[in-house]
């Protein structure tokens, strides 16, 4: 009995965010900014992944005057997924003819 | 400090306090990021975001396989309480199925029926559930982690199905006294919404099924990392 991870394209964005440094660990507004997504869309997706143990996450150390952030960077098996997530994905889009679903 | 900065402080502060256990740090880490976001508007349009987290309700994670017993006990208390909930339509069997043959039309018999289908449906469950709680007592007597773990997980996976049979017991119920009330327009609407009430809380349910099987995954990989520990 196990929950599954559910395949969104904004998972997907993510995942791609993270495999563009995959050593750093990221923080959340750094990631809104640039996949896009809002905090309210964005967390829940950084939850499931930590649920799923595909990503692990930490406290930035606290220097004088300055709040500590909440960091995060996947973890080994969090990396295999991401790449084979966006793998998918990027097989997906070039499959998809480039005037979907525009009247012309 | 801007009056739209105040605001996205406020909410941030807000959600981190009304946030469930298990969601307490991602809420933590919303508020943190609030704060270091320049732009007011950007900061608000963040924390107002965060509310998201509000709708998850999730318990603190196991982070040992020592706090399996108090939590597992905790659990297996409010199971039992959780009995007695069928007390209503257990108690409705005789005195509808008297009404049954005083009953003027087919609804009112139909509904009789119902009811008294209920009556019997939770008079078995509430029987049944009581040996079974009987039977965790035994558990009791050992101080076994494992044992309790086990338990735990067990009760953790037949939570849905219990779920759902009370569910439908109590439907049951609610439908067959709406339809046997004699010249009850009143009550038969009160009725209904009590129903409807009772469906309202399934996505509550479908919450409560999800915190229970991120608890079994905790208590899975809790023991695979006991045994694991075990095996060098």
């Amino acid at each position: 009995m196990s929950m599954k991870m559910r395949r969104s394209p904004q998972t997907a964005l993510v995942l791609a965010e993270f495999l563009s440094d995959e050593q750093e660990w990221r923080y959340g507004y750094d990631i809104s900014r640039n996949t896009g997504l809002k905090s309210g869309t964005l967390y829940p997706i950084l939850m499931r992944l930590a649920e799923h143990r595909m990503l692990k996450t930490s406290w930035e150390t606290a220097e004088t005057g300055r709040t500590p952030r909440h960091m995060y960077k996947l973890t080994k098996d969090g990396l295999r997924y991401a790449r084979e997530m966006v793998s998918v994905a990027a097989a997906q889009a070039v499959g998809e003819p480039a005037f979907d679903g525009v009247g012309l | 400090m801007t009056l739209v900065r105040k605001l996205a402080v406020r909410i941030s502060s807000r959600v981190v306090r009304w946030a469930s256990p298990g969601c307490k740090e991602w809420a933590e880490g919303l508020a943190c990021e609030a704060a270091v976001i320049e732009s007011d508007w950007a900061a608000l349009r963040w924390a107002l975001g965060s509310t998201r987290v509000l709708l998850d309700r999730r318990t603190a994670p196991l982070t040992s396989l020592d706090e399996v017993p108090a939590e597992a006990k905790k659990y297996v208390e409010a199971l039992r309480a959780g009995v007695w909930a069928l007390l209503m339509p257990l108690t409705q069997g005789p005195p509808f199925l008297w009404m049954f043959f005083r009953a003027k039309n087919s609804l009112e018999r139909a509904g009789c029926a119902l009811v008294m289908f209920s009556s019997m449906l939770a008079g078995a469950y509430t029987l049944l559930e009581w040996r079974r709680q009987k039977q965790i007592v035994k558990y009791e007597v050992y101080d076994d982690i494992l044992a309790w773990a086990r338990l735990y997980r067990a009760e953790l996976a037949r939570r849905g199905t219990t779920n759902g049979i009370q569910t439908f017991i109590l439907l049951c119920w609610c439908v067959g006294f709406g339809m046997a009330q004699r010249d009850g327009t009143l009550t038969r609407i009160l009725f209904a919404g009590f129903g409807l009430l009772l469906l309202a809380t399934l996505p509550l349910m479908l919450q409560v099924l999800r915190n229970n099987l991120r608890r079994i995954e905790e208590i899975d990989a809790l023991l695979a990392e006991r045994d694991g520990v075990h095996s060098l």
